[in-house]
């Protein structure tokens, strides 16, 4: 970066080329008061405090420019001399301040902005003392007498124009960032006013950010309005426990209850515009339905009981077990949002104290994986991009995945490499996705022909020659070779099985290969796909054919899973590795630490626990922070296993349906009633703090194994969160992080960067999906402002923007079927049924039906299968 | 004294047709510029012209056109703005009216020269028989293959569109305008970027008035030299000034630049009406500075009138008579611009309404003597601090009657009636 | 759908002449009112649709020009200039006295549903001021008798 020297109010300070007189100020602690600007969007000069007095150099004289300046939209440059605080600079700012305040109502004591409301505090710090306005107020309700002009726009948002001060963050932000269209400026001139487009609302994902923007009160959160007094809360640093991202959130508390969340800017990851999720998704935590004592199953009935009573019986039980059928009649199953301190105690407890290494969080799967297999995942999608490379990326492959929903604020990058350098957005998808408003192209293949789409690509690459053999690293016979493997990709073959037109295939291919930093993204569809592992391979090959393996900005990445999913994973949540992503043959550090535990061989995954339960072979399982019944595919099946148990625990915030089927429930504590760490998609590790006193007498994970080891005479010895953190620090072997509070405040990249292994092209083929000989195929996802199941359908603002389940249909099969929307439609096949109201969405393809997958009301893994690899059903109108 | 150069034609009612354009030598200079010029040459004509914006700012045509960057690999715009929205001015209407190819020409020369094959005209929305006229034109040209793809077969496309806008004073302001061109609201951008840098949809863009661009083929007719021996030395060439107000033949005349603005005023004009006394004069449209009787003799170029303490401005000449009352034309000037602030800085979208409210106030007779000065700051806390020009356009006739008339606000605010009784205000 | 046919292709030829489509904003509203008459909510939405864009963009640009009525008018929308050099020349009374022929309130509809006078800023017409536009027609110089006889053959022709 060239550095350039300026005169800031006499004082000399350096700044970076580029920057403007107003951040070269602010990064030197010289204060300009500020309205429009925010370091976010582009600078419009639109409110004009920022004003400042600029001369610059010109034929060896430092010549004063002739007008005042809008210092954040100058730049600054070599030579420069600002004042800020002159005496023209100060009679501009109190002008410009007089103006703002001319037609804005004042009315402080009444505006929930007030007590943090940059208006009122650059007013107290640069204004006048009393107004020359002697004029009627402008007031847009036209009850000229009042201030009051509450305007519902949106689910969660409130408009009161009056109070508008016409920056246009809050336009500006949806336009700009978001690329949405549900907020604009209307009207012209001292009249402007904000509203959403006639008949609409403002209510995408992240409309909640609007309501910060806003630099006075005239956008409020229904939320939180008029219930306390910004001054009288505190706030606490928290993080999101919905997707992967790992936002940074504040929440602000009031006599131990949350008011509301806010962004806490980590510019490395949300650069403070978390989604409508993290802002509104705390509401869980209050909800009547929370869990506060713990329950034991008498007579057939879960009746409260103490602790002491709870944890005995589990005690008492486990002993019974390892007695009769040795420890590996015992088994754990866990959750993804479950902090790396719960992991890290659960993985103790299950492996030292009890002996058992069946422990697996993986079972939104259908198919066994054989162990190796996962290392795909690793080796391929994680450690070597973060989500600030992503802006500087210059075209993105996304495939498989509904990011927008699923990954919201990696989806803002992508949104923003393509509103600041153009990058080119292309979704393959076997149904349209939300992130189509801002896509280049958009291609629906048939579902489940990934393998074809991916692999075939690549076939096409070498065929056609378009890559380049150098930035690809391929040989001639390489290449050669690798036509003869992929003989089933023919592009014939794949145009037939995709549904995309030859030409559309070809010019992907091209696509691909002119543009430079491609970063190739899937995600749940991925994930949970029957062939993961070669369309894993396949992208991999795309990525090596075009360039695309190593170096910067560019690489393959799997994206999905839930805000701990990483940690989950790094802290040994499986059967065969131990924490820090430990392989059993180097368990001896472990062992000092936790003493024995068995390393001759890997517990039983998912898979094979489900299926010992139905053998009897495993009689007692744990079911921590998962609602097993909600989310295994094929409902039928495992509720039909669970209750084979002799003794199941679950431990949950809510009595999940997994919960009414176990013999002792046990209330945990959410995150926001304990520190903790996650770990995000990144492999950043981030710590959240304890903001409210436990809900009821419910404990966090970590501390009711804690007490549970105690009980088994190998205390752990864990009284804080921070005791476990202690505990494992030393795994993660950087100096100075022994603590959770010596761990940086924006997180640590607690998984190092690494570079692809180039292995040469991968063959893989293509496997026909069993299924049923049914006409549609189910696909699901989340439903708008849902993420996952039992805690957004929770939080009553999520609910107003989506509180219904629904199931999509094709607008055509819906006519053939005289089926209008709202309409009461079953899907069925043998392994059940759903029943929901129709959507009629134009653009799904006709033999694809969509369920949002966060209802309670309506399983989707009703309607699925563990035998088959693609669930289809047929469609009854009721 | 009058000459007419770009209105040479302009009363020949056949001229809007391409045949009688071209028997007139139309369309010869684009020819000429196709096949014998690069387009470096052509701008270094126009600079050699010494040619000056008209649309207001005066700056010279030639520098802009090449700091459009050569090497951008973006599309280059060409943009006429056709928007003629300044009260008191009507003279770009008259042109794309009575001689539309001119100004066809003109636009065709100055794409070419800076490599556009783009070039759109934004005419006011009201303006539909001049947008009708300049479509005619253009769909001629395009017939005799003046314009379209591979123009007379030497490879250069242009395409021509006729854009038409809604009712928006602030989008004759440039950046307005391609806001405005891109389908949004017409507020304005901050500069820089420059729009010859960064215009429309981002792309290096010329913007340039309509009777800038008329003259740009008769100074490739006849040599930059030829233009630059018109009016005086730093300010070439002739204007159409459009005389309104309380004279007695009021129009459009087209005048060497240096001609003084008695001439225009009493030998074009025909002097006041009613034999009245000359009161005031506003030069260069309702944004500029108004002058005293006394500067009557003033030579209309840039620089004599500037010394004078007014601008040329868009060329519109409005004359007030002794019965004129200065604070109804301060009110009538504050509630067009508070009409037309286009709401995106703060100055201008609250200074105008506080203005403009006071005013009515004034004038509903219930003024309070701090006003004046009152009305004085505020227009010191509006000039220079807005984006664009307006605001400082709009506190001109504000400070401007304060100054030379403050008599007249202080009798109404101590009587609640005017000084003098705008007698002219009947038409009956 | 309130947009004809004709008016939805007249959008949509406008939308592809542009290179951007977002531009044809304008010229459509252009072309709906003058089917309509004025522009309303729905309408945008049927705007936006046949451009394809989004109904904010489209409503937002609209509200902003005040060129196009929002709300109904009679057939005959009369503007009258009151700015300076108009004013100057006797529009104000111009526009009283067409108000008061007319019986009608400023933007207000005439009884008979023919006429609507508001008045305007300046039309680009100052030298042949008072003036007013009817519809798309400037009729300048005007006194009162040349006032008369254009009502006249408005209401003639109905
Ligand atoms: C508020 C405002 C209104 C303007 N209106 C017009 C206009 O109606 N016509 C015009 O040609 N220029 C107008 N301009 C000047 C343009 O911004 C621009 O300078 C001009 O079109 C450039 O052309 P020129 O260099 O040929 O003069 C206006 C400027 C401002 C600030
Ligand atoms: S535009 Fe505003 S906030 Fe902005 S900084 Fe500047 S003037 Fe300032
Ligand atoms: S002042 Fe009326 S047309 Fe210009």
């Amino acid at each position: 970066m060239d550095k350039i020297k300026l005169k800031i109010d006499g004082i000399e300070i350096e700044t970076e080329k580029g920057k403007t007189v107003l951040e070269a100020a602010l990064e030197n602690g010289i204060d300009i008061p500020v309205f429009c600007y925010h370091p976010c969007l582009k600078s419009i000069g639109a409110c004009r405090i920022c004003l400042v007095e600029i001369a610059s150099p010109r034929g060896g004289e430092i010549v004063p420019w002739p007008k005042l300046q809008a210092s954040c939209a100058t730049a600054a440059t070599e030579g420069m001399e600002v004042q800020t605080k002159s005496e023209r600079v100060v009679k501009a700012r109190r002008g410009v301040l007089e103006f703002i305040l001319a037609n804005h109502p004042l009315d402080c004591p009444t505006c929930d902005k007030g007590g943090e409301c940059p208006l009122q505090d650059t007013t107290f710090k640069y204004g006048l003392d009393s107004s020359r306005f002697d004029e009627r107020k402008r007031r847009f309700s036209g009850d000229t007498d009042s201030t009051f002009d509450d305007l519902q726009i949106g689910p969660e948002v409130i408009r009161n124009q009056n109070r508008c001060i016409h920056c246009y963050r809050c336009t500006r932000l949806v336009e700009e960032r978001f690329f949405e269209q549900d907020l604009g400026h209307y009207q012209r001139g001292a009249f402007t006013e904000i509203l959403p487009p006639p008949g609409g609302e403002i209510r995408n994902l992240y409309s909640g950010n609007v309501v910060e923007y806003c630099p006075v009160g005239a956008l409020t959160n229904r939320d939180w309005r008029y219930k306390v007094r910004v001054w009288k809360t505190v706030e606490f640093p928290t993080i999101c426990r919905y997707c992967s991202d790992g936002c940074n959130l504040r929440v602000s508390v009031f006599r131990n209850k949350i008011y509301r969340a806010q962004s806490r800017a980590n510019w490395s990851i949300d650069e403070g515009l978390p989604c409508d999720l993290g802002r509104y998704g705390y509401q869980f935590a209050h909800h009547d339905d929370r869990l506060t004592k713990p329950m034991i199953r008498k007579d057939d009935e879960l009746v409260e009981s103490s602790w002491g009573e709870a944890l005995t019986v589990i005690k008492n039980k486990i002993d019974e077990t390892v007695k009769s059928r040795g420890s590996s009649g015992v088994a754990c199953l866990v959750g993804e949002s479950l902090s790396n301190e719960d992991y890290y105690t659960i993985g103790r407890f299950f492996r030292s104290v009890i002996g058992t290494n069946s422990i697996d969080h993986r079972i939104y799967r259908k198919k066994k994986l054989s162990f190796g297999k996962d290392v795909v995942e690793r080796e391929l999608c994680w450690n070597k991009l973060d989500i600030a490379d992503l802006e500087n990326a210059s075209q993105f492959f996304i495939v498989g995945s509904d990011l927008h929903s699923e990954n919201p604020i990696t989806a803002l990058r992508v949104l923003k490499a393509k509103r600041y350098s153009n990058a080119r957005i292309m979704l393959l998808n076997p149904l349209p996705t939300h992130l189509n408003r801002a896509a280049d192209e958009e291609h629906i293949y048939n579902a489940y022909s990934e393998v074809f789409l991916l692999q075939g690509l690549a076939r096409l690459i070498v065929e056609s020659k378009l890559y380049d053999p150098e930035k690809a690293n391929l040989r001639e016979d390489e290449a050669k070779l690798f036509l003869k493997e992929t003989a089933e990709f023919e592009l014939k073959t794949v145009s037939e099985k995709t549904g995309l037109a030859p030409v559309v295939l070809e010019a992907l291919a091209r696509s691909l290969c002119k543009t430079e930093k491609t970063v190739f993204i899937s995600g749940e569809n991925v994930r949970i796909h029957y062939q993961r592992d070669p369309i894993l391979i396949a992208l991999y090959n795309l990525a090596k054919l075009t360039g695309n393996l190593n170096g910067n900005s560019c690489g393959v990445l799997l994206l999905g899973g839930e805000s701990n999913s990483m940690g989950c994973y790094l802290f040994g949540m499986r059967p065969d590795r131990l924490p820090y992503d430990k392989p059993f043959e180097k368990a001896e550090e472990l062992k000092a630490v936790w003493g024995d535990i068995a390393t001759d061989q890997p517990g039983n995954d998912t898979i094979d626990i489900l299926q010992k339960i139905n053998d009897e072979k495993i009689e007692c399982a744990f079911l921590l922070g998962l609602d097993a019944v909600n989310h295994y595919p094929d409902s039928e099946f495992i509720n039909r296993t669970l209750s084979k148990l002799d003794f199941m625990v679950v431990a949950d915030l809510f009595l999940t349906d997994t919960a009414r089927l176990a013999d002792v429930v046990l209330p945990i504590s959410s995150h926001f009633e304990t520190d903790g760490t996650f770990v995000n998609w990144e492999g950043v590790m981030q710590k959240y703090t304890k903001s409210i006193k436990n809900i009821g007498e419910s404990m966090p994970l970590w501390q009711i194994f804690a007490k549970l080891s105690a009980m088994f005479d190998a205390d752990f010895k864990f009284r804080t969160a921070d005791d476990v953190f202690r505990q494992y620090a030393p795994m993660i072997g950087r100096d100075g992080i022994s603590r959770m509070a010596t761990l940086p405040e924006k997180g640590l990249r607690f998984e190092k960067k690494k570079e692809y292994r180039d292995a040469g092209l991968m063959a893989v083929s293509y496997r026909q999906p069993s299924s049923e000989e049914l006409p549609l195929t189910v696909l699901s996802g989340n439903g708008d402002h849902h993420f996952s199941r039992n805690f957004s359908t929770r939080c009553e603002s999520l609910n107003n923007f989506l509180a219904d389940p629904y199931i999509a249909i094709n607008d055509k099969l819906a006519e053939d079927m005289t089926i209008s929307e709202g309409d009461l439609i079953k899907l069925e096949n043998s392994s059940g049924k759903i029943v929901a109201k129709a959507l009629i969405w134009q653009n799904l393809p006709q033999d694809v039906v969509f369920v949002p997958d966060n209802f309670l009301e309506v399983k989707v893994n009703s309607v699925r299968s563990k035998d088959n690899d693609i669930d289809k059903v047929k469609l009854v109108k009721m | 004294m009058e000459k007419k150069i770009l209105f040479a034609n302009i009363d020949d009612p056949g001229q809007p047709e391409i045949d009688t354009y071209i028997s007139k030598g139309g369309y010869e200079s684009f020819k000429k510029v196709l096949k014998e010029m690069k387009p470096e040459e052509v701008i270094e004509e126009v600079k050699k012209s010494g040619l000056r914006g008209r649309g207001g700012a005066g700056f010279p045509a030639g520098m802009k056109w090449s700091f459009v960057p050569k090497d951008s690999p973006k599309p280059k715009y060409l943009v006429c703005n056709g928007d003629e929205s300044e009260p008191g001015t009507c003279k770009d209407r008259v042109l794309m009216e009575h001689d539309p190819h001119l100004v066809v020409e003109g636009m065709a020369i100055a794409a070419y020269a800076i490599g556009a094959n783009h070039a759109f005209i934004y005419i006011r929305g009201e303006f539909d028989h001049p947008a009708n006229q300049m479509r005619k034109a253009i769909g001629q040209a395009y017939d005799k293959g003046y314009l379209g793809k591979n123009i007379l077969g030497t490879g250069y496309d242009l395409e021509m569109i006729v854009h038409t806008g809604g009712g928006a004073y602030i989008c004759g302001e440039e950046t307005a305008l391609l806001n405005s061109l891109e389908g949004k609201p017409g507020q304005t951008r901050i500069r820089p970027p420059f729009p010859a840098v960064e215009g429309l949809y981002a792309c290096p863009t010329v913007v340039n008035n309509v009777e800038t661009l008329s003259n740009v083929s008769l100074i490739i007719k006849n040599g930059g030299e030829w233009y630059a021996s018109i009016g005086t030395e730093k300010s070439t060439g002739t204007r159409i000034f459009c005389l309104s107000g309380h004279v007695k033949n009021p129009g459009n005349y087209e005048l060497e630049l240096g001609t003084p603005l008695s001439y225009l005023i009493n030998d074009l004009g025909g002097r006041v009406i009613d034999g009245k006394k000359l009161k005031a004069i506003i030069p260069g449209g309702s944004s500029t500075p108004i002058l005293l009787p006394d500067k009557i003799d003033t030579p209309l170029d840039f620089e004599s009138i500037a010394q004078a303490g007014s601008m040329l401005g868009s060329g519109g000449v409005i004359v007030m008579h002794e019965d004129t009352d200065m604070v109804w034309v301060a009110r009538t000037l504050a509630h067009f611009y508070m009409h037309e602030s286009c709401g995106e800085c703060t100055p201008c979208r609250q200074g105008t309404k506080w203005i403009y409210d006071i005013l009515s106030r004034i004038t509903f007779g219930e003024g309070k003597m701090d006003d004046i000065d009152l009305l004085l700051d505020l227009c010191d806390n509006i000039d220079g601090k807005t984006i664009c020009p307006l605001g400082d356009a709009a506190v001109i006739p504000i400070r401007s009657t304060i100054n030379l008339f403050r008599n007249e606000y202080e009798y109404y605010i101590k009587t609640g009636k005017p000084l003098v009784n705008n007698k002219f205000m009947s038409f009956v | 759908m309130a947009l004809s046919t004709e008016s939805i292709d007249a959008i949509k030829e406008a939308a592809a002449r542009y290179p951007h489509k977002k531009s044809a904003i304008l010229p459509a509203l252009t072309i709906a009112y003058r089917q309509i008459g004025y522009l309303y909510d729905d309408l945008y939405i049927e705007v936006a649709d046949a451009i394809g864009v989004s109904p904010n963009e489209v409503a937002s640009a609209a509200t902003f020009y005040t060129m196009f009525p929002k709300q109904k008018v009679g057939k005959y929308l009369i503007q009258v200039c009151t700015n300076i050099s108009c004013g100057l020349m006797g529009a104000e009374s111009l526009k009283e006295y067409l108000l008061k022929k007319l019986n009608v309130k400023e933007g207000g509809i005439s009884e008979d549903g023919l006429f609507t006078v508001v008045s305007v800023e300046c039309l680009g017409s100052c030298t042949t001021a008072p003036m007013m536009q009817v519809n798309q027609t400037y009729y300048e110089n005007l006194t009162k008798e040349k006032v008369d006889e254009i009502l006249n053959d408005l209401r003639e022709k109905g």
